[in-house]
């Protein structure tokens, strides 16, 4: 496994790599009104499920991701 | 963020998981587009443009609801702190007042971060004050500023922020 550094481009999923507070971002729509994706809980159980949801923006944290390299994983 | 139930469903979630490195949680940013690495699935926003829609994972067509901008916080430009907002008619961050029409002129005052009442207006109290924030689009108390105005079973109260259409 390769390992990038925070801000390099990973070559397989065109993102580049992120922590918290590190290269995040939004993610915004192209449709309509443009909203940004959010989290939103909507079951306590088990730590909390939280389904994806389109928000306008709100300047908060459940609207900001990052991408981390190690797991190859979009973080919220 | 991930597929749902391992892979298994077209809901789209992110959920507290040590697991890591499992195809439903991995997708690459090709075409402004989020595809999943191993069902080439794509992330979509539905056809729906309401505020608080799911999202869901559906067959890749290339639609503009599959699509999307990666927006980095640290290139992102800043949000109007003042200035006239041309789409909710008001002004940012500049505090005003709510005015009653009827004979004693009395105004919207939050009580206690939660209820709102009609009372008399006094200077400076500025529970009795509200403003427009230009990035959640919601008016909020000058007081709490945490809360604002919010529609909750057909009454107007206080809540946390939210930025939901109500």
């Amino acid at each position: 496994m390769t390992n990038y550094d925070i801000g390099e481009l990973h070559p397989k999923y065109g993102l580049y790599c992120g922590s918290r507070g590190k290269y995040e971002f939004n993610i915004q729509s192209l449709k309509g009104n443009k909203k940004y994706m959010s989290w939103q809980v909507t079951h306590k159980r088990n730590g909390g499920w939280r389904h994806m949801t389109m928000k306008t923006p709100n300047g908060n944290k459940e609207q900001v991701f990052y991408f981390n390299c190690k797991t190859e994983t979009i973080e919220a | 963020m991930q597929i749902e139930n391992s892979g298994k469903t077209d809901n789209f979630i992110a959920i507290n998981n040590r697991a890591a490195n499992k195809w439903w949680m991995q997708f690459r940013y090709e075409n402004k587009q989020f595809i999943n690495i191993q069902n080439g699935k794509a992330v979509d926003s539905t056809s729906n443009d309401d505020e608080g829609t799911e999202v869901k994972i559906s067959n890749k067509n290339d639609s503009v609801q599959q699509k999307f901008d990666i927006v980095y916080l640290d290139k992102k430009a800043k949000a109007a702190t003042s200035g006239f907002n041309e789409e909710f008619g008001l002004h940012i961050n500049r505090p005003f007042y709510l005015r009653s029409r009827l004979p004693m002129r009395r105004v919207a005052e939050c009580i206690g971060a939660s209820y709102l009442r009609l009372k008399r207006w006094r200077n400076n109290t500025k529970a009795q004050q509200w403003y427009f924030d230009g990035v959640d689009k919601t008016i909020h108390n000058n007081n709490w500023k945490s809360h604002v105005l919010d529609i909750k079973s057909g009454q107007l109260r206080m809540a946390g922020q939210n930025s939901r259409w109500w």
